[in-house]
């Protein structure tokens, strides 16, 4: 491969420690209506077939985050509070580097692909999830481009 | 009708990092997207620049260079060693994201109603053409924002 399959960025995904107040910051910036906010129902056990999965550190339970989007042009913004409870890539990006920016995100084609071709750039992955309809995933990117990268594909396998 | 848009816009212009080694991070994008490496450019010295960083003259000159991907731009700065918000956030968080930029009309009027809401001016300066203010929302919007006025 020589480069992802799309060089345009989606979304920038900020970590934060309350999001219905962050967004409303936002609201308020933009002159917007204040953005829904989606909260993540009950924890729900790892799919038997395997189809979708959650892999993180060792951990195959499903990170529960509270999300709101803001969207700007031509990307747009989703701000992430990760709930406690789950071993999550957000949490740990909070713990280390406080609240702000941790990815940027882009949609390819060829998932396993590009998780090859990161790890031949020294990016390694660092979490995936698939959930059937769409997939993604994060890598240790931060070293070599400064920024958590987020690859996601969308459709069904 | 009044425009509650407190910047006027949400075109989202620039996101940008700053890095130790401006011709490393540049390989390694190139890398990523498959492109060619930029080259970078120093940024204007004081004496056009005329840089101010927590309402104090600085020299601090940055090298930056700008990887234009789709409708956006990634800039990166390799800030030098003179005070600067690039510096202290390269200092305090290490490599990585500084701002997001946005283009705005009547700088003076933005930074005002930024600053009455409690988003205040950390560093502004003149580039060619325009001149440049970042904003420190950090409290608000846990980031920094960048407003650029072209002439």
């Amino acid at each position: 491969m020589e480069g992802i399959t799309s060089k345009k960025i989606v979304k920038l995904g900020l970590v934060v420690d309350n999001v219905e107040e962050a967004a409303m910051y936002y609201a308020k910036l933009f002159g917007m209506e204040m953005p829904e906010i989606f909260t993540p129902g009950p924890e729900t056990p790892p799919d038997p077939t395997g189809k979708t999965y959650t892999w993180f550190k060792g951990s195959d339970r499903k990170p529960r985050c509270k999300i709101a989007k803001i969207y700007t042009e031509p990307v747009y913004l989703e701000l992430i509070e990760p709930l406690p409870d789950v071993p999550n890539p957000f949490s740990e990006f909070k713990d280390r580097h406080g609240q702000g920016v941790y990815f940027i995100s882009f949609y390819i084609d060829g998932f396993e692909k590009h998780i090859d071709f990161l790890e031949t750039l020294g990016m390694p992955l660092s979490f995936k999830q698939d959930k059937g309809h769409e997939r993604y995933a994060y890598f240790d990117s931060l070293a070599k481009l400064g920024v958590t990268i987020e690859l996601k594909e969308v459709g069904e396998r | 009708m009044e425009n509650r848009n407190l910047l006027g816009t949400d075109h989202i212009v620039q996101i940008a990092l700053v890095v130790h080694d401006i011709e490393k991070t540049s390989q390694a994008y190139a890398d990523f997207f498959g492109i060619e490496k930029p080259t970078w450019k120093w940024t204007n010295p004081y004496e056009q620049a005329l840089t101010t960083y927590q309402g104090s003259e600085t020299e601090a000159r940055a090298k930056l260079a700008f990887l234009n991907i789709g409708p956006m731009v990634i800039e990166l700065i390799e800030p030098d060693h003179h005070p600067s918000t690039w510096r202290e956030v390269l200092d305090r968080q290490g490599e990585g994201f500084h701002h997001i930029a946005f283009r705005v009309a009547g700088m003076k009027q933005v930074v005002d109603r930024l600053e009455s809401r409690e988003m205040p001016l950390i560093q502004k300066a003149e580039y060619t053409g325009g001149r440049y203010a970042y904003m420190d929302c950090l409290n608000e919007l846990k980031l920094i924002i960048e407003l650029l006025e072209n002439d």
